[in-house]
């Protein structure tokens, strides 16, 4: 029993295993959507959920985050309300991804988990990249998704959809 | 003794590591975030949607209108999606109605102006008619999810419809009365070409804003 104690007791002085805090001022989502006449970009300053960094092998990291769809804001308020429309944030209100595991293929991790839209859940595997600057951490993905996938009616502009692939973009910024 | 102390000890250190991995977000929160809010009326509801769907607005006082919100958006949703094919439809006509109008005005020829006036007339009355439709669409259906202050192609729409609405509005009454009172007639067909013209290049100008700017 003292045994396992002391060797509790130095893996829990030892572990590299922390909390990430996430820095809402400089971390951000976002999509970018395609119109044959023009594209934009929301963004969602209001990632919530957690991060816990293993510093030593992050491999062993976990990420549970999820953003309300309507903070989503692409500096046109009917553009917006159009998507929350096709969406259907009254009864899907956040997008999500929890995290199952984490591998590592030629200096590349990748981030296997569940994303979690308009109530569709679907399994991902995202390309990350991570630096670590002093007691911060920034972690950067981008990837896409198809509407169709999530049963997303695309909303359309004078008769024309907008494209069904849309890039998400995921910068984050944690204080470790 | 020797064990319970050991297991005390054990039982401190697992708390310790639980809350050295706890998440920065509360269990509560981590629970109600798939849980729909309920949804009420957007802030900064330009003042003519809040005369009519605000809380004390016309519709409400009335009672007309779907009984939920999610109703509202779906309606509106609807509306909107015929507001775009209604304005496509007018602008169509608008441009026919200005080239015609355009050279009935300028025109001496006798016989276009027997073959094309009264076929410009009935499309008056159809332009007018379809873009009062569409307009009606847009003022009257329920409010969107948000609003911004943002300069904008929303924005844009709703300044260039101002033009294109009061020059529409216009125009069958120039037209009328210039047909009544032929003392006055040169000055009301100059106006009502000036008014056609505002309308269809306003309402040009609109659609190419709404579709090109962000």
């Amino acid at each position: 029993m003292k045994k396992l104690i002391v060797i509790l007791f130095l893996q829990s002085v030892f572990a590299q295993e922390v909390s990430v805090a996430i820095d809402l001022e400089e971390s951000f989502i976002s999509y970018d959507g395609k119109h044959p006449a023009h594209n934009w970009t929301g963004i969602s300053k209001e990632i919530k959920g957690s991060f816990v960094f293993d510093i030593d092998n992050p491999t062993l990291s976990t990420v549970d985050l999820y953003a309300p769809v309507f903070s989503f804001d692409s500096k046109n308020s009917n553009r917006d309300s159009n998507m929350l429309d096709v969406i259907e944030d009254y009864f899907y209100p956040v997008v999500s991804f929890t995290s199952s595991s984490i591998t590592k293929k030629e200096n590349q991790y990748y981030i296997n988990g569940i994303l979690f839209f308009h109530g569709i859940k679907k399994e991902m595997m995202i390309p990350v990249n991570f630096n670590i600057d002093n007691q911060k951490i920034i972690v950067d993905t981008s990837f896409s998704i198809s509407l169709s996938d999530y049963k997303i009616k695309r909303p359309s502009l004078l008769t024309i959809k907008m494209k069904n692939d849309i890039t998400i973009k995921f910068y984050l910024v944690g204080l470790i | 003794m020797s064990f319970r102390r050991n297991l005390i000890i054990l039982s401190i250190f697992l708390l310790f590591s639980s809350i050295k991995a706890q998440s920065v977000v509360t269990q509560e929160s981590y629970d109600n975030r798939f849980t729909p809010q309920e949804i009420g009326l957007p802030d900064n509801m330009p003042y003519v949607k809040s005369i009519i769907w605000g809380k004390e607005g016309v519709f409400r006082k009335l009672d007309i209108g779907p009984e939920t919100r999610i109703e509202e958006l779906k309606l509106r949703r609807k509306m909107l999606k015929h507001h775009q094919w209604i304005g496509i439809l007018t602008l169509a006509g608008l441009a026919y109605q200005y080239d015609v109008g355009k050279k009935l005005y300028d025109g001496n020829d006798s016989d276009y102006w027997d073959k094309h006036y009264d076929r410009h007339k009935a499309m008056g009355y159809f332009t007018y008619a379809t873009y009062m439709t569409g307009a009606s669409l847009s003022i009257f259906a329920p409010p969107a999810r948000k609003y911004d202050n943002n300069f904008s192609s929303i924005k844009f729409h709703r300044t260039m419809a101002i033009l294109h609405f009061s020059a529409m509005m216009a125009q069958p009454f120039l037209a009328k009365a210039a047909v009544k009172d032929g003392k006055k007639y040169n000055d009301l067909m100059d106006a009502h070409l000036k008014a056609g013209t505002v309308a269809f290049f306003a309402l040009s100008l609109d659609a190419l804003g709404i579709t090109f700017f962000k």
